[in-house]
């Protein structure tokens, strides 16, 4: 070993405390590339392997009925390759008790089990026999949750008929990874499955023999690369059968859920790192620039005596090595438990029939040279300034410290009613302007990662709020099987329990505005509803218009239309008439793209006569009542599926609340582990360098405590300073995130609450108080004694 | 002095030891000493003879290993880390051979930053200044300033809590002797004027000659305690 890399290993072992607090900001940042870049891979390899052995599908038609013949035709166009017609329809489930009604979709198979488009791959029993008509697969986690097996049976009501099915097998369906009951937030597989029947089987239930009614296809190769365009001829070709939505594997629900997932957490780990080893470098650059000069006349002498510059460098560039190679190793470690953990957490939530967490050497190594590399131009650009000198310069002491006027000190009245000690503290930051300034980016960024942490729970509570408290107001949704005069209201008026009720219709239509198409539906509710109440961006009440649209903001902006633009509905199923309608207010919903109209304007515009397809009831808070009135709701005809709005809200928080404090708590880990690292760094440092000032306050008196209080307001000054534009950064990644993630099933509002920024700012103050504590410690125990007749 | 000057600095039986690695160094080997209101008393010894220590016990800065510490007839050796920070605080001041200022105050603040919360009515900054004849220098920082003036910051920031004792260690070692005879002139004056008393410490044996007493300290004992009859103009020294 040469006597350089004995002073290094011996320098390691003396600045351990300074070292490991930069090891524990790198390490973080090597956590959050390995962990949430190995999750990703974890998640994309389980997707891929899935996707390829279910043959998922590249897009969807759902349509109203169509003959298979006629189909098959119309889907032979340019850029689609093959096409499977299925049926879907929606089911409820008898028999089981459960805190709603048990519902689900049920598909149809094909008889053998032959691979084909969006198939399913069976977990337990078999595929059909053929031998008996009540014969049904069933979705494993449904099975799962309700303690269902092969042989056992179910009650499944299919267009008003109830059959009793024995369940052959279970399955897991690719393009369900994510199943999310109509009308909800969040999956529920304790009340919504799938059932999947043969296809002759489930068309005799649902009197759709020789018909089908959903499409599922895939892309040539040339038609992948406009799946629009493709999926636009396609669906003008079938508009004779009722297109209510025509969506590419983009847009399929689904999908979205585990790609938006993905995509966040893979641009997470890009900034959530780039953030961490920015940090890391400023603060190594901070420690070598002060290494070096404490060293200064060492290095002027080894450079006197013939040592080459090269060496000297590489032994200091290796003391940033070592600091790199130390927090990757750690990263890498924490980083693949995280992966391991949150692997876990996602077998939970997504359904796949394997996602196992995996060791990817390759990231290790990425991470690995990320961190080092880091680490090395920090030891670099910090130790530049000593290594500029000549030998003969750097062999002399460094000239003293000069004080120096800060610019706060123009403000003459201010500056002279701060007590000295308060000079004191500010004069030191602004001798240190590299220091103070990585003080407050650390804490900036720190203050962002905490805001877009905590955020979060105000994000959804806002968006429950306004979904639920503003515009959804009905305590209990019903969706008529078959769409129903308005009698069908007054009949469910007069159930005990009721308050009020209220009908509104729904027709799935075309949205046509120039060039541009969109699939969807038009809500016709009263213009004095009090349970359906349209409101805008700003959470003001949007009354219903006598004429015209109001029309969510995102689909406003999809189609490329404002306030007071005309545009042309047409209805996809039925009499298919078509409206020019104006649009009268852009309003806002974060879950769907709602589009209301009058009720009786839309019902004199389309030629309809009084059509209810959905009915929303107040009732009464008395609990025995309420469960009275949803078992009589559960039990009439006619009545499709039964919503129950707190219970929505309900799986929404204990779905997503969980998952989010995990992440909460990790995001402010992390944010703490910055303002841990760069404050004890910093502070460390300063204590280093300040040893003979301290010993000299020590000895007129001033107490350890009072001491240790000059350094902490210090840090709380810097703390503070980058709070403030920290706090705002998080709003604007808030906001950035939320554009980043809106699509056609959900937008998210970004509105970050007052008390937030302040919760933000007090954990801040808090790590700061932790890491003082640790540089109080090294005040206490200073002996300062010796330091009053030390030489500099 | 007489002896029936009142007694505010007494040390019984000082003993003071470190250990350095496997060794035990007796530094003070039962030092007896008092310390009269409103004299000047030098403390001489060479290099190594134990008399920064024995200041650093004087000013509270360290504790005995053995022996006891009174002041003002406060027995030292029953007090706790903070009250000896508060007897330090409000009735010691120290004047160090390196100055030991504060980079980043001024002249001014760096007297200020002593007295702030000081019982007793301790002087404003400006005045300590005045008395030590740097009035005009209290917004230079450290760096702006020669060593002797330097030195006469310190002593403003010794004096300006109005102190019962004023320690000094060594006060012209880093001083040629035009700047270091200007610092005793400020010392001197001082003990006339407003009547401190001051220890020095020193090694240099013609600085005694300032003394009302002399003490020579050699090997961790006091080998020697007289009185001067006179005492010496700082004119009249050389050094």
């Amino acid at each position: 070993m040469t006597v350089l890399n004995r002073k290094l290993r011996r320098q390691v072992r003396e600045s351990r405390g300074l070292l490991a607090s930069i090891v524990l900001i790198l390490s973080i940042g090597v956590a959050c590339l390995v962990g949430m870049l190995a999750t990703w891979r974890n998640l994309d390899r389980a997707l891929d392997d899935y996707y390829a052995r279910c043959r998922m599908a590249d897009f969807w038609v759902d349509l109203d009925r169509a003959p298979v013949p006629d189909l098959r035709e119309a889907c032979a166009v340019d850029g689609v390759a093959e096409v499977r017609d299925r049926l879907q329809f929606p089911v409820t489930v008898e028999g089981l008790d459960g805190e709603r009604q048990v519902e689900g979709l049920a598909l149809s198979l094909p008889a053998a089990p032959h691979p084909v488009l969006c198939g399913v791959q069976l977990v337990r029993g078999h595929w059909f026999d053929g031998e008996s008509r009540d014969e049904v697969i069933v979705s494993d986690k449904f099975a799962e949750a309700r303690g269902l097996g092969p042989g056992d049976e179910v009650d499944l009501v299919l267009d008003g008929r109830q059959e009793r099915f024995r369940v052959v097998g279970t399955a897991l369906s690719a393009e369900h990874v994510y199943l999310l009951p109509p009308g909800d937030l969040a999956p529920d597989p304790r009340h919504y499955g799938l059932f999947f029947l043969p296809r002759q089987r489930l068309a005799e239930l649902i009197d759709r023999e020789g018909a089908a009614n959903s499409i599922v296809g895939r892309f040539t190769p040339e038609g992948a690369r406009e799946p629009e365009a493709v999926l636009d001829d396609l669906a003008r070709r079938l508009d004779d059968f009722g297109v209510f939505a025509a969506y590419p594997r983009a847009d399929q629900p689904s999908h979205v859920a585990i790609s938006s997932e993905m995509k966040q957490l893979r641009s997470f780990a890009v900034w959530l790192s780039t953030i961490f080893f920015s940090v890391a470098v400023l603060v190594l650059v901070v420690l070598m620039s002060r290494t070096v000069q404490r060293e200064r006349t060492l290095i002027g002498t080894l450079l006197a005596l013939g040592t080459p510059r090269r060496t000297l460098a590489l032994h200091y560039v290796g003391l940033g090595l070592v600091v790199g190679l130390a927090g990757a190793a750690v990263g890498c470690v924490l980083g693949q438990w995280i992966s391991s953990a949150v692997t876990t957490m996602y077998r939970g939530f997504f359904e796949f029939p394997a996602l196992d967490p995996r060791l990817y050497p390759d990231l290790l190594a990425l991470a690995t040279a990320c961190a080092a590399g880091c680490a090395g131009l920090g030891a670099l650009v910090g130790m530049r300034a000593v290594f500029r000198l000549r030998p003969a310069e750097a062999m002399r002491p460094a000239p003293p410290e000069r004080g120096g006027r800060v610019w706060l000190e123009r403000v003459a009245w201010l500056w002279a009613r701060l007590p000295a000690r308060s000079r004191m503290v500010l004069r030191n930051l602004g001798r240190h302007p590299m220091r103070t300034s990585v003080g407050v980016l650390a804490s900036a960024l720190a203050c962002a990662i905490v805001v877009l942490a905590l955020g979060w729970v105000d994000v959804l509570d806002d968006m429950l709020a306004f979904q639920f408290d503003k515009v959804q107001r009905a305590d209990v949704s019903l969706t008529l099987a078959d769409e129903r005069d308005r009698a069908a209201v007054d009949e469910l008026r007069r159930l005990p329990g009721v308050l009020h009720a209220e009908g509104s219709s729904a027709v799935a239509c075309v949205f046509e505005h120039g060039a541009r198409r969109r699939r969807g539906a038009v809500q016709g509710i009263h213009r004095d509803a009090e349970l359906t109440v349209p409101h805008d961006a700003a959470g003001a009440r949007v009354p219903v218009p006598a004429t015209g649209l109001l029309m969510t903001e995102r689909l406003a902006a999809q189609l490329g239309v404002g306030e007071g633009d005309v545009l042309t509905v047409r209805e996809v199923a039925g009499e298919r008439r078509q409206v020019e309608a104006r649009i009268a207010r852009v309003v806002q919903t974060y879950i769907g793209m709602a589009v209301y109209a009058d009720f009786d304007w839309l019902e004199r515009a389309l030629g309809r006569t009084g059509t209810v397809a959905q009915v929303d009831l107040a009732t009464g808070r008395d609990p025995a009542e309420r469960r009275a009135l949803l078992a009589e709701l559960r039990r009439r005809p006619g009545v499709q599926a039964v919503q129950e709005t707190s219970f929505v809200q309900r799986r929404v928080e204990e779905e997503f609340l969980d998952l989010m404090y995990v992440f909460l708590g990790v995001y402010v880990l992390f944010a703490g582990a910055i303002l841990l690292g760069t404050v004890l760094t910093v502070s460390w440092i300063a204590v280093a360098e300040r040893q003979r000032e301290i010993a000299t306050l020590r000895a007129i008196g001033w107490r350890a405590r009072e001491v240790a209080r000059s350094f902490l307001l210090e840090s709380l000054a810097v703390t503070l300073a980058g709070a403030v534009p920290g706090l705002l950064l998080g709003q604007g990644l808030m906001d950035l995130m939320a554009r980043s993630f809106q699509n056609d099933l959900f937008s998210m509002p970004s509105r970050i609450a007052g008390a937030t920024f302040v919760h933000a700012l007090g954990l801040a103050v808090l790590f700061v108080l932790v890491a003082h504590a640790l540089v109080g410690r090294s005040i206490r125990r200073l002996s300062w004694v010796a330091e009053l007749g030390a030489k500099e | 002095m007489s002896p029936s000057a009142k007694v505010l600095l007494e040390l019984r039986g000082v003993h003071k030891s470190f250990r350095m690695g496997e060794l035990t160094v007796e530094v003070l080997r039962g030092v007896d000493l008092e310390v009269y209101a409103g004299e000047i008393a030098v403390v001489l010894g060479y290099s190594g003879s134990g008399k920064t220590t024995l200041l650093n016990i004087m000013g509270a800065l360290d504790r005995p290993s053995a022996g006891t510490v009174l002041f003002e007839g406060w027995d030292l050796g029953l007090l706790d880390e903070g009250a000896l920070a508060e007897h330090r605080r409000q009735n010691l001041g120290f004047v160090f051979q390196l100055y030991n200022l504060i980079p980043t105050l001024t002249a001014a603040e760096n007297v200020a930053v002593a007295t702030e919360g000081v019982e007793g009515g301790p002087m404003d900054p400006r005045e300590a200044l005045g008395l030590v004849g740097l009035a005009e220098r209290g917004d230079s920082f450290p760096a702006q300033l020669s060593g002797g003036e330097q030195q006469r910051v310190a002593i403003a920031r010794a004096i300006a809590r109005k102190p019962e004792l004023l320690l000094c260690d060594e006060v012209t070692g880093a001083l040629d002797s035009t700047t270091g005879r200007l610092v005793l002139e400020t010392l001197v004056r001082l003990n006339e004027r407003i009547g401190s008393t001051i220890v020095m410490i020193t090694h240099a044996r013609p600085i005694a000659a300032l003394a009302d007493r002399v003490l020579r300290i050699d090997s961790g004992r006091i080998v020697e305690v007289r009185a001067n009859e006179r005492r010496a103009a700082v004119a009249e020294v050389d050094w």
